[in-house]
């Protein structure tokens, strides 16, 4: 099965505090629930949240001091019964969603990620700073962008080599802005720098997070058939005479007993011309 | 080392005692990492395989052949084939696929044919699948 986007939660934002994202639709045990998150302060904070593990963070104090986050957790029964999830921080503003993917590596199931930021830039096309390699095929590609709060909408989504087939997930402007993205790529070249449009201003401030999800490992041996020959080895002769057996034939006899009843077989005419007689007739 | 049948095979599939019934009898397929050195002449059971696969996902003694078929398979070949074999979910790292008759005793199940994938071929949480040939899995020419 291959690694797939499934749903996205509505964006959730906070003025201040804590943000609560509720649970992605259709969410399994098993899924791999991916949340990404910025929060907007001059020393903000995105915390990991307990049972969570931290994929990519980073603080930028320049320009729109921005805090982002993405961090991972392979649904469990708990996550199941939720409806929804915490994510605290500074008290900042703050903007969060939650993916369900499928498909994915059960165990490790981020291949390789990157994080990058810019600040006063219209839009983002660098020159590697983004790149990754993913070290499987048919990675998912998941692009999250943040920028500082505003009306702003991003698009344009794009890699530089092998450039797949782009979905933008959300796009929300409400308080920090994010947007998400996904892909699948089967190429395990490196992607090249990641591109993004920002529309709404005319430069804005970037945190870039580039995720690849890897599959489970499949692998077809398909071997040779094995050829065993047989065969009857022609016999050595020597002497310059073809030898041809004949079969041997094994011949049972019966051996004649030394006497036949009781008869006494005697002769009485010794001569060369003697015939025998039977002297005993009984 | 190539792909072989073990010379043993023949000897003990005509031994009474050990006789190889290559349709009815319980043949599996076990796999084996690269440390384990194959020796075609003188490893005649199970127990001369070292170094099997114990990654997640593997039994150990392998999995058994399914619709075996020990047919001939024309004027001078005699074949014999099977279902694919897979293990599904499995994290394996293997060289070796070493086809053998189980009596349920390592030391008494004789080795049959060895298959040698030339690499480590390797699954990560994923199916790890035999793919037979079309020609099947080994064949006696006479």
């Amino acid at each position: 099965m291959a690694v797939a986007f499934a749903s996205v939660s509505a964006v959730a934002t906070a003025t201040t505090g804590d943000v609560t994202v509720t649970k992605p639709t259709g969410l399994t045990v098993g899924d791999l629930m991916i949340c990404f998150g910025l929060s907007n302060g001059a020393s903000a904070t995105f915390n990991l949240l307990a049972g969570w593990t931290s994929i990519q963070t980073n603080f930028i104090p320049n320009g729109t001091a921005m805090t982002s986050r993405a961090q991972y957790k392979i649904a469990d029964s708990a996550d199941v019964a939720a409806s929804s999830f915490v994510f605290s921080g500074t008290s900042d503003s703050k903007s969060a969603v939650i993916y369900r993917i499928t498909g994915h590596h059960p165990t490790s199931p981020i291949n390789t990620s990157v994080y990058d930021a810019r600040i006063d830039t219209a839009n983002w096309a660098d020159n590697g700073g983004t790149t990754i390699t993913p070290s499987v095929a048919n990675c998912l590609l998941l692009m999250f962008t943040g920028l500082k709060p505003g009306t702003l909408a991003i698009s344009g989504q794009a890699i530089t080599t092998s450039n797949p087939s782009w979905t933008e997930d959300f796009d929300n402007s409400t308080g920090p802005t994010i947007a998400g993205a996904h892909a699948s790529r089967p190429e395990t070249t490196a992607t090249g720098a990641v591109i993004a449009n920002s529309t709404g201003d005319a430069t804005t401030d970037w945190h870039i997070i580039f995720i690849a999800i890897q599959p489970p490992i499949d692998v077809t041996v398909s071997p040779s058939v094995i050829n065993a020959t047989g065969a009857v080895l022609t016999p050595i002769i020597t002497g310059g005479a073809v030898v041809s057996p004949s079969v041997i034939n094994a011949i049972g006899a019966v051996v004649a007993p030394s006497k036949m009843g009781q008869a006494d077989w005697s002769t009485q005419d010794k001569s060369d011309t003697a015939s025998w007689s039977n002297l005993n007739k009984s | 080392m190539a792909s072989s049948i073990f010379g043993n095979f023949l000897l003990k599939g005509f031994d009474a005692s050990t006789k190889i019934d290559l349709t009815t009898d319980t043949i599996k397929v076990a796999l084996a990492d690269s440390t384990y050195t194959p020796n075609t002449q003188t490893h005649d059971f199970f127990d001369d395989v070292t170094n099997e696969e114990a990654g997640t996902g593997y039994t150990a003694g392998g999995a058994t052949l399914a619709t075996k078929a020990w047919t001939v398979a024309s004027a001078t070949v005699v074949k014999f084939d099977a279902d694919d074999v897979s293990w599904a979910s499995s994290t394996i790292t293997t060289r070796y696929a070493i086809v053998y008759k189980s009596t349920g005793t390592a030391s008494t199940s004789p080795l049959i044919a060895i298959i040698d994938f030339a690499t480590d071929r390797t699954s990560d949480e994923g199916t790890f699948l035999i793919s037979w040939n079309a020609s099947g899995i080994f064949t006696l020419t006479y």
